[in-house]
């Protein structure tokens, strides 16, 4: 296990409510083998900790969810068998929600489960991919977000190795020697102006317009992303791009610029730059995701 | 707008993944998209997304399917701006003066030009004229005192000629009017493209602006008014008249009608006195509609009735006439597993008329005509949840923790069957208030894809392609 789990600094009795509470034993868990999971997921996650505060972040764990996938990594058939019941159908579900087809939602499904039940070995025991699982969030959750990251993964895998022909149906397209765009002094003030503007703006605005540019969200997908309703999403965007232009055109203004002049830079621009954001797109958006969008 | 978009794009794209990042493992991700994070670590994982397009992949595609209800669309009443909800009634007004002007400056200048070639008229005549419109003065009753003068068909004939001037004079009112909203949209830096809304055209806006001249000046009014000359007129031989009050005396009832002569030889009761009393009409005192529901009603009871006398089918029968071939009824809902499932009505048997396609939903609904609070509640499943709506458009989840997902639901009145996942049956007889876990047989395995509910016979069949069925509503069952 991880280095430096302290069990028996663990109050026995706060332990041993902890440990009720998860149900573990029913699963097979020993109190000892639980003890040593909390730990490892304190040293992880708040290394820094009081004690009090060990206590607050575990009892704030989904600790039944925990034991139970601690359990499963440890091979115990109960675990298992309850696992299974659970989770077996969700995680085809969850995997065909994922891919929108259903063969390689099969095939996506059946890779995490041979990596939850732990097909390789290291030192003699097999490694189960539930072992990293921490318990922060539900089990369910947990596999979902796994199951995104693995679809994830393969897909920036499999890119490199798509034909050109697909590629050419993709719609990338292969010049002799890619135009090198105009880097006027233009360009140059207009950018930095940009860019200062992106960078004073708040995280979650910048995701905001991140997924609303770039990823091609829609204002629902981008509110639950960040957790309110997509009416606010559309009024933030509003009141962002008002805003960001004020801020580009004092820029502009403030480099030497008059008002006429930042106006006319603003909107004379996109010419050399359209070249550029179609290419740097294809590189940044997985086609893919795209005909998935497309679909819904 | 368009070109900041794109601007924003590239600097945006030119940011992304710059440092090596390190991303949030799926525990914390799962905790961010279930909102269990603390603060400054939510901050943390903004941070990153915000830089990190694939994170915000894996998290858009990690988030649960939004369930149907989540996607109603709330039609809002068109935005009105106060300006024009303020001038509304003047303008209505103004458009009712400026007519009666034209009206009243045509009436005064043509007579004066036929007077040229013509005898001039007298002013007593004109007074005359003004003072006596065209037609049954007596049609035209003091109830339209919006017309106080109409003095000649040229009056009349002139009144719509004038109507084309009145759209253009408003058109442009109009436009007048939205000229400040159009030049602020165009001043501000406009909307996202999904959000941007098109330019009113000055075709639109006429057209908008003669629509709105219709709802505040009558322009039918110069047509109803004439109409309502001639159709009194007519009213009296195309209508009933007002209803007689009705003698006990048969023989006084046609005497005061020599026209109904021919009825002489109507057959006569056992009494002696003629039953064409029906003939006169009863007063108009229920509105049509409540006589609709009336009737509908009644042919419904009626109905009912009648398959009250029939004689009940036998409870082995119930799968088959009811649901007709097994099978087939999931076979329709398997399509679509969102379906929403209405409620059946409830009937003494599964063989009424009420259940099958005999009736019109109409005809059904007029059931509910006087009793309109008892509506049926509508069940479905979304996203594995099994979720009832009491018959308004709002729908909340009825078996929530479930513990499984929910395929499948079916209902008969108060009498609800759902399933889902694990061979999971729940069953409700009072329209969901309390639920019951229905136990198959220990082999039952996977999701169930079909319930059908008799009163007692109940059959189930799950992905397994198992088959399960109980005679005894639901208490024991046999794998078939």
């Amino acid at each position: 296990m991880s280095p430096g789990p302290r069990p028996a600094e663990l109050p026995v009795l706060t332990l041993r409510a902890l440990y009720e509470k998860s149900g573990g034993e029913r699963y097979g868990l020993t109190l000892q083998a639980f003890g040593v999971v909390l730990e490892q997921v304190a040293v992880k996650y708040v290394p820094q900790a009081t004690q009090q505060q060990r206590l607050e972040f575990w009892r704030d764990l989904k600790l039944e969810e925990l034991a139970l996938a601690r359990a499963c990594a440890a091979g115990h058939d109960a675990a298992w068998q309850a696992f299974l019941t659970r989770f077996r159908e969700k995680l085809y579900d969850i995997a065909r929600g994922i891919t929108k087809e259903d063969s390689s939602a099969r095939d996506l499904a059946d890779s995490l489960y041979a990596d939850l039940y732990g097909t390789s070995e290291r030192d003699g025991c097999r490694v189960s991919r539930l072992n990293f699982y921490m318990g922060r969030g539900s089990l369910e959750g947990w596999l979902r977000t796994v199951l995104a990251q693995e679809f994830v993964n393969r897909y920036r895998k499999t890119k490199r190795l798509v034909s050109l022909e697909e590629q050419a149906e993709e719609g990338v397209q292969f010049s002799a020697a890619a135009p090198s765009s105009p880097t006027s002094p233009l360009d140059s003030r207009l950018g930095a102006a940009l860019d200062e503007a992106l960078g004073q703006l708040a995280d979650e605005d910048r995701l905001v317009l991140a997924s609303y540019y770039l990823d091609d969200r829609t204002l629902t997908e981008i509110g639950r992303v960040v957790g309110v309703h997509e009416s606010t999403i559309s009024r933030r965007l509003e009141k962002l791009l008002k805003t960001l232009r004020k801020q580009v055109l004092a820029g502009l203004v403030s480099r030497g610029m008059n008002r006429g002049q930042a106006e006319e830079a603003l909107e004379a621009d996109v010419r050399y730059l359209q070249v550029d954001v179609t290419r740097k797109l294809q590189e940044n958006r997985p086609a893919a995701f795209q005909q998935d969008k497309g679909s819904d | 707008m368009p070109e900041l978009s794109k601007l924003l794009r590239q600097r945006l794209a030119a940011t992304e993944n710059g440092p090596a990042p390190t991303h949030p493992d799926a525990d914390t991700l799962t905790a961010y998209v279930e909102k269990s994070l603390p603060a400054t670590e939510r901050q943390a994982v903004i941070a990153h997304l915000s830089v990190c397009g694939p994170c915000r992949e894996v998290l858009v595609l990690s988030q649960p399917e939004l369930p149907e209800l989540a996607t109603q669309t709330v039609l809002a009443p068109a935005p009105v701006s106060p300006w024009r909800r303020l001038l509304r009634p003047a303008f209505g007004l103004a458009a009712s003066v400026a007519a009666m002007a034209i009206i009243a400056v045509l009436v005064l200048r043509l007579p004066q030009k036929s007077s040229q070639q013509a005898a001039q008229p007298t002013t007593s005549e004109t007074q005359q004229a003004k003072a006596n419109p065209v037609g049954d003065q007596t049609a035209a009753p003091e109830a339209k005192p919006a017309v106080p003068a109409q003095p000649s068909g040229a009056g009349f004939a002139s009144a719509p000629q004038s109507h084309p001037a009145l759209n253009d004079k408003d058109a442009r009112a109009q436009m007048k009017r939205e000229e400040p909203a159009r030049a602020k949209m165009a001043a501000t830096f406009g909307a996202p493209p999904s959000m941007a809304a098109p330019p009113p055209s000055a075709k639109t806006l006429g057209l908008t602006a003669g629509l709105q001249r219709k709802d505040f000046v009558n322009t039918d009014f110069f047509a109803a008014n004439n109409a309502d000359v001639v159709l009194d007129g007519q009213s009296k031989k195309d209508f009933p008249s007002a209803p007689q009050p009705q003698t006990a005396a048969a023989g006084t009832l046609f005497s005061a009608n020599t026209k109904i002569t021919g009825f002489s030889d109507i057959p006569t009761n056992a009494g002696g006195t003629s039953n064409v009393r029906i003939l006169t009409p009863n007063p108009p005192s229920k509105p049509l509609s409540y006589k609709l529901g009336q009737l509908a009603s009644a042919t419904v009871h009626s109905l009912h009735l009648h398959t009250n006398v029939a004689p009940n089918l036998r409870a082995g029968a119930l799968g088959a006439s009811t649901m007709g071939e097994p099978g087939s009824f999931s076979a329709t809902l398997l399509k679509n597993p969102n379906a929403e499932v209405k409620a059946a009505p409830e009937k003494a048997d599964a063989g009424s008329l009420a259940a099958s396609d005999a009736l019109s939903p109409g005809a059904l609904s007029a059931n509910s005509f006087a009793s309109r609070e008892s509506a049926p509640v509508s069940w479905k499943v979304v996203s594995g949840k099994l979720i009832k709506s009491a018959g308004q458009s709002q729908w909340e989840e009825a078996y929530p923790g479930a513990g499984f997902e929910f395929s499948f639901v079916t209902a008969r009145g108060n009498d609800v069957w759902a399933g889902g996942s694990h061979a999971s049956i729940i069953h409700s007889r009072d329209a969901g208030l309390t639920w019951e876990t229905v136990r198959l047989g220990e082999a039952a395995t996977g999701t169930i894809v079909s319930i059908m509910a008799g009163t007692l016979n109940v059959q189930v069949k799950t992905s397994d392609n198992q088959s399960w069925s109980s005679t005894d509503g639901g208490k024991s069952w046999t794998q078939n």
